[in-house]
């Protein structure tokens, strides 16, 4: 019975302690600590990195989102791509651009920059998560349906990241 | 038609009423950690004496701009905000502690539960003391029964201006001071 619950259980990563606020583009998902929301979603071939430009055969799923944080101190590094049961995390070349430690009564806007094969965009999701702390436990996240396909046309680019801003909450 | 109570029953009683005490003191623990209160509330100016520490908070300042560092830009809000600005007295009075491990962690909380952070940048801009900390560092030492300066510097929203308290917590001692303005 043991080896029998032991095949048929679920793998208990950390996914499966999250309850999801399923959102597309341009809504406000809910975590219990922040309020998420992607504001655009870009493909390019080419970014701009210093004085270079990084150029993919792939795609740069360039992401914009807002993040307000409610009563704590958010860190904000627990944001992945998911697609066709692979996960992505953001390009450290432009961690400049994503989001900045976020105070509560604050709104934050940043970038976040995921490099995708081009025949994996079909099913794309961004998956907020809440911050991850020495435990986790049973949270809440937002995931946002990307509404990409694959093969989708990308701009050959390369394309200035918007500068980080944050505000105060209205 | 009633039947005796068996060594069974009971047993399974016991277990009921452990695993509830259990739950019980769970949640506890979790609601001390997710709002802990404070031991010790204090104002401005005010003297508290801990094992072998002493804090007073000199002045507690809450303005849309702080004063700047010599030759240094003035230290502004964004629209909206208000800067935050604590200037903290520390003295060691005990010579059995260990000025090294004397962590001090200071936060900002309202009475609508939000706790803000201190930050880094208003505070390397503005004319707040050098030590950020209470422990005693490699180019920073802590002298015995002398006092030093500690301060730090947050970025509030306008509407928490008048509710903010200021947080203290000595980690070591597992102690949190709260002070008032």
């Amino acid at each position: 019975m043991l080896a029998a619950v032991a095949v048929a259980a679920p793998e208990f990563g950390y996914e499966s302690r999250y309850s999801y606020d399923d959102v597309m583009v341009g809504e406000v998902g809910r975590l219990r600590e922040y309020d998420a929301t992607v504001t655009g979603v870009r493909l390019v071939a080419s970014l701009p990195r210093f004085e270079d430009v990084l150029t993919t055969e792939h795609a740069f799923v360039v992401v914009s989102l807002t993040a307000a944080a409610r009563t704590e101190v958010q860190n904000l590094r627990n944001i992945e791509l998911v697609t066709q049961g692979r996960h992505y995390d953001p390009r450290r070349e432009w961690f400049a651009a994503a989001l900045p430690i976020t105070q509560p009564g604050f709104t934050s806007e940043g970038t976040l920059v995921y490099e995708v094969p081009r025949d994996a965009l079909s099913g794309a999701v961004l998956v907020v998560g809440p911050d991850l702390g020495e435990t986790t436990g049973f949270d809440r996240a937002v995931r946002v349906e990307l509404d990409l396909k694959d093969d989708q046309p990308v701009e050959p680019g390369p394309v200035e990241l918007p500068d980080v801003t944050i505000r105060v909450t209205a | 038609m009633t039947r005796r109570l068996t060594r069974w029953d009971l047993g399974f009683v016991a277990l009921l009423v452990l695993a509830v005490a259990l739950c019980l003191v769970q949640t506890a623990a979790i609601l001390r950690f997710r709002d802990p209160q404070p031991s010790v509330v204090a104002g401005v100016g005010e003297r508290v004496d801990l094992d072998g520490v002493v804090l007073i908070l000199d002045r507690f300042v809450v303005e849309p701009q702080l004063p700047p560092r010599p030759e240094q830009d003035p230290v502004l809000a964004m629209p909206g905000a208000r800067l935050v600005g604590v200037w903290l007295s520390v003295e060691l009075t005990d010579p059995d502690r260990d000025p090294t491990q004397l962590f001090c962690y200071l936060t900002l909380v309202d009475d609508r539960g939000r706790r803000w952070t201190t930050d880094y940048d208003v505070g390397g801009r503005a004319d707040l003391p050098e030590r950020t900390g209470c422990a005693a560092t490699e180019d920073r030492p802590v002298p015995l029964n002398q006092p030093y300066a500690v301060g730090a510097a947050f970025m509030i929203p306008a509407d928490a201006a008048d509710r903010v308290r200021l947080r203290l917590e000595l980690e070591t001692d597992q102690v949190l001071v709260e002070f008032r303005r």
